[in-house]
């Protein structure tokens, strides 16, 4: 019994004495150490988004602020909200473009962390039946061709009845069904999704908040758990596997094959709708060997120039527009290691301008580099 | 209610105290008044159904009891199990079944269909049924006499531990220990106690963690899985059922123990047995000696012992080799098939309890021919093959429906799909790791814990570190994001 109470009261110690993890928030840890989010508003309300359930404000916004404006959409990851060493002032290429198009046309952008395709495919097609926009920028980021289906916030009924809409179903259609087969009614609240339908549903969120109001433990569990996850297991797992920042990462090609699909699905909705598609392959750290293998990534290229020749929409390599000095570092991802490692995918504000700066130009021209 | 929330812990917090404050038949009726609470935070209006048989079956098997006319006592228990498997029928399987004759008359082209029904799912129905079952069985049998109130048959049947995924308890098992009038041990209760936090770490600490990664690869398309993703994933799943389901078993010991009352062990290093029927031996126990007792022996024609007195000692021990293998064929296989649908309304878990069937009868077949082979290394090689076929078995136990399971298993017999991998690297590590940990723990329970364990000191530090860190970790990841996967059943 001794040793039972003894292992509660150090565990409690141990926990509130920070010991567990360093004290780093949330929103830190999948950016890495010195990056942060960004996400402008205009007129009181957000241009830029993350989650689908922020989509009626975004709407709002378009609805009430770009009547007789050409609306352009912004597809990206994190590299598109995420601002390496964001000091006062400084904003993202997305608010950089807003304000640089002001009064002609309204940017708008929807950016969630290792999107991938099939994602971007099924968002753009649930954003146009809420707004109507004129222009799609989207990059095509080569790692997050390694990721496949839907993020749990976007198994929704009304996407589900879009998807099965679709006929005759393609494979990538297909493989998005299969997963709203397998997955569970959502209630909104993911802490306690297992207690659905049942009455102790509501005592257990008592129970909760009065437990967060009384122990700053319990209040910050969620801090807790990512930390213990992204400090312990991920370094675990990078110690024991000897990965770094730019250890080489092999396509998975089921997974390439599936989003390039998606791909090709949304350059044939822009071809029907009438939407101009301009492409881009996204900056990435040219001052180091990238973590691709040089004839994987030369070919992905390859398969988006053919994409271009059938479809005709504009497409840049902005791989190296972004120097050397603009991008950010993040802290260390193995155990033992206390220096900062490479970020590939996140850059400073002034790389954010240049990448701004590039999209402006080429809209300004509507020609391709 | 589920285990795995702050909501259990503070029902814990109220009835244990009272529990051993009150003496006698107060303690009865404390477990019978609790155990109903505890099934009312699912569905309030679900525990007039769950009292109507065991209602009546305890009338009945008194019935049986006070009769001495044979033929009185085998109609009455007839009665009791058409009412007892008519409801669990009624909910469990009717719509399946009419979606299976809808089936069966699209692919004839019968102009027939029975209606869609949508009927709700009593949570623990499988279990409890199961428990009054065996109470008017063994009545039956007179192995049992009924308890003279129904309270005391109330608080076995509706044990809040075991109400809704178990262990399937005998009424030997648990009758004797509430009519006894127990007094508190601080072991018992720092036993109750370290047996909680151990389930709670396997529950929110490992099972929940491995779950979104099963999800995540059963939702992929098949299309894109590689022969290797679909061997990773029936390991996944078979590491997080287990460490789900035996983190269920450990709490309801627990929470037991913590009123005095021992519960028989449901789990044995599993997947550490040599042979199928070895498997069966260490996997839920309490179900798999519930069939051997009540539905194997009884085809097979055998005869039944009396285990009154006894725990449920489980596995199929009773499955002799000695016996003719055509002689055991249709109730074998007609047991793992019922067994199959006890779990689930779907020809998956069908599918699976043939399959087990079909591994235990291998088995048989196999086994005189290896004799005279080294028999250890012959107890190496049936761990291995043991391990990778149950693994297997877990794709039916997981899959949506028979579609998946053929493709899955297609999948898995052509040559060609073993070349590349279609899932994140993750979880082909976390699999070889979930596999060591469990080899590590086995070994470590072995060969070390003894040696610990005689060492005051060192047991004393040993265990003060492990409970920190099983403290941790409860106290950071407890929340109830998932059910035990075990109260779909």
């Amino acid at each position: 019994m001794l040793s039972l109470i003894l292992g509660f009261l150090l565990s409690v110690w141990i926990i509130k004495a920070g010991l567990i993890v360093p004290p780093v928030k949330i929103e830190q840890v999948g950016l890495g150490e010195g990056t942060r989010p960004y996400f402008p508003s205009k007129f009181g309300l957000p241009i830029q988004i993350s989650e689908i359930d922020a989509v009626p404000l975004l709407q709002k916004n378009v609805q009430d602020h770009a009547r007789n404006e050409e609306v352009i959409l912004w597809l990206g990851n994190s590299q598109l909200f995420g601002v390496n060493q964001l000091q006062p002032g400084q904003v993202n290429s997305t608010e950089l473009l807003f304000d640089s198009l002001k009064n002609k046309k309204f940017v708008t952008a929807f950016a969630i962390p290792n999107a991938n395709l099939q994602e971007h495919d099924v968002v753009l097609q649930y954003l146009y039946d809420r707004f109507k926009f004129h222009q799609l920028i989207i990059p095509v980021f080569f790692d997050d061709l390694r990721e496949t289906g839907l993020r749990d916030d976007l198994i929704r009924d009304d996407i589900k009845t879009k998807l099965q809409l679709d006929t005759p179903r393609s494979e990538l259609t297909l493989s998005l069904l299969h997963q709203f087969e397998g997955s569970g009614e959502s209630n909104g609240n993911e802490e306690t999704k297992a207690l659905n339908h049942t009455a102790q549903q509501k005592v257990e969120h008592y129970l909760s908040d009065k437990l967060s109001s009384h122990s700053s433990i319990w209040q910050n569990r969620a801090d807790i758990r990512t930390n213990i996850i992204y400090n312990y297991l991920f370094s675990f797992r990078n110690t024991l596997l000897s990965i770094s920042p730019d250890s080489k990462r092999k396509i998975i090609p089921a997974r390439y094959r599936l989003n390039m699909e998606a791909f090709r699905q949304i350059c044939i909705f822009c071809e029907k709708n009438d939407i101009k598609l301009l492409v881009y392959i996204p900056p990435i750290r040219n001052d180091v060997e990238q973590p691709y293998f040089p004839d994987e990534y030369t070919h992905f290229k390859e398969d988006l120039s053919v994409l271009r020749q059938q479809f005709g929409f504009s497409l840049l390599n902005l791989e190296n527009i972004v120097p050397a000095g603009f991008w950010g570092l993040k802290g260390a991802t193995t155990i033992g290691s206390s220096g900062l490692e490479i970020d590939f995918m996140h850059f400073k504000a002034e790389g954010h301008k240049i990448l701004s700066d590039t999209i402006l130009a080429v809209i300004n021209k509507q020609t391709t580099l | 209610m589920i285990f795995n929330s702050l909501t259990y812990l503070l029902f814990l917090v109220i009835i244990i105290p009272l529990y051993w404050m009150l003496s006698g038949k107060g303690r009865q009726w404390l477990i019978f008044i609790a155990s109903l609470i505890f099934y009312g935070f699912w569905r309030v209006e679900f525990i007039l159904i769950m009292l109507i048989t065991p209602l009546i079956d305890y009338f009945l098997a008194h019935r049986i009891a006070k009769s001495d006319n044979q033929s009185t006592r085998k109609r009455i228990l007839v009665l009791s199990i058409i009412l007892n498997l008519g409801l669990l029928v009624y909910f469990k399987y009717l719509m399946f079944f009419s979606q299976s004759v809808n089936s069966l008359s699209a692919v004839f082209g019968w102009d027939f269909s029975i209606p869609h029904m949508n009927i709700i799912l009593p949570i623990g129905i499988s279990f409890y049924t199961f428990h009054t079952m065996s109470f008017i069985i063994d009545t039956y049998r007179g192995f049992v006499k009924p308890p003279k109130d129904f309270i005391t048959y109330g608080c076995y049947v509706f044990f809040f531990p075991q109400l809704v995924a178990g262990p399937i308890l005998r009424v030997g098992e648990v009758i004797n220990q509430l009519e006894t009038e127990r007094r508190f041990s601080l072991a018992d209760f720092t036993y109750g106690l370290k047996r909680i936090l151990f389930g709670l770490f396997l529950k929110v600490g490992i099972a929940d963690n491995i779950g979104p990664f099963v999800d995540d690869g059963f939702n992929q398309s098949i299309l894109t899985l590689s022969a290797i993703d679909i061997w990773t994933l029936a390991f996944m799943f078979g590491f997080q059922i287990y460490f789900d389901f035996s983190a269920y078993s450990s709490i309801a010991i627990g929470s037991a123990r913590l009123m005095g009352i021992v519960f028989p062990e449901n789990f044995n290093f599993p997947y550490l047995a040599n042979s199928p029927r070895a498997f069966w031996k260490r996997w839920h126990i309490s179900l798999s000696s519930w069939i051997r007792d009540y539905l194997y022996l009884p085809l097979s024609g055998k005869k039944v012992r009396d285990r009154y007195n006894s725990n449920s000692e489980g596995g199929l021990p009773t499955f002799r080799d000695t016996e003719s293998i055509a002689h055991s064929f249709l109730p074998l296989f007609l047991t793992w098939g019922i067994m199959g649908l006890w779990h689930g309304a779907n020809w998956t878990f069908v599918f699976w309890g043939i399959f087990h069937a079909s591994l235990v009868l291998a088995h048989r077949v196999i086994v005189p021919f290896t004799k005279t082979f080294n028999q250890r290394f012959m107890q190496f090689v049936g761990w291995g093959l043991t391990l990778l076929f149950v693994m297997l078995s877990w794709i039916p136990f997981r899959a949506p429906n028979m579609s998946v399971v053929k493709q899955m298993y297609g999948k898995l017999l052509n040559y060609r799909n073993y070349g590349f991998l279609g899932m994140r690297e993750n979880i082909y590590l976390i699999a070889g790791l979930l596999l060591v940990v469990v080899i590590l723990a086995y070994l470590f329970d072995k060969y070390v814990w003894n040696y610990i364990k005689e060492r005051l000191y060192l047991r004393f530090v040993s265990e003060t570190v492990a409970y920190t860190f099983a403290f941790i970790v409860v106290i950071v990841f407890l929340r109830p994001v998932a059910q035990f996967i075990y109260f779909q059943f």
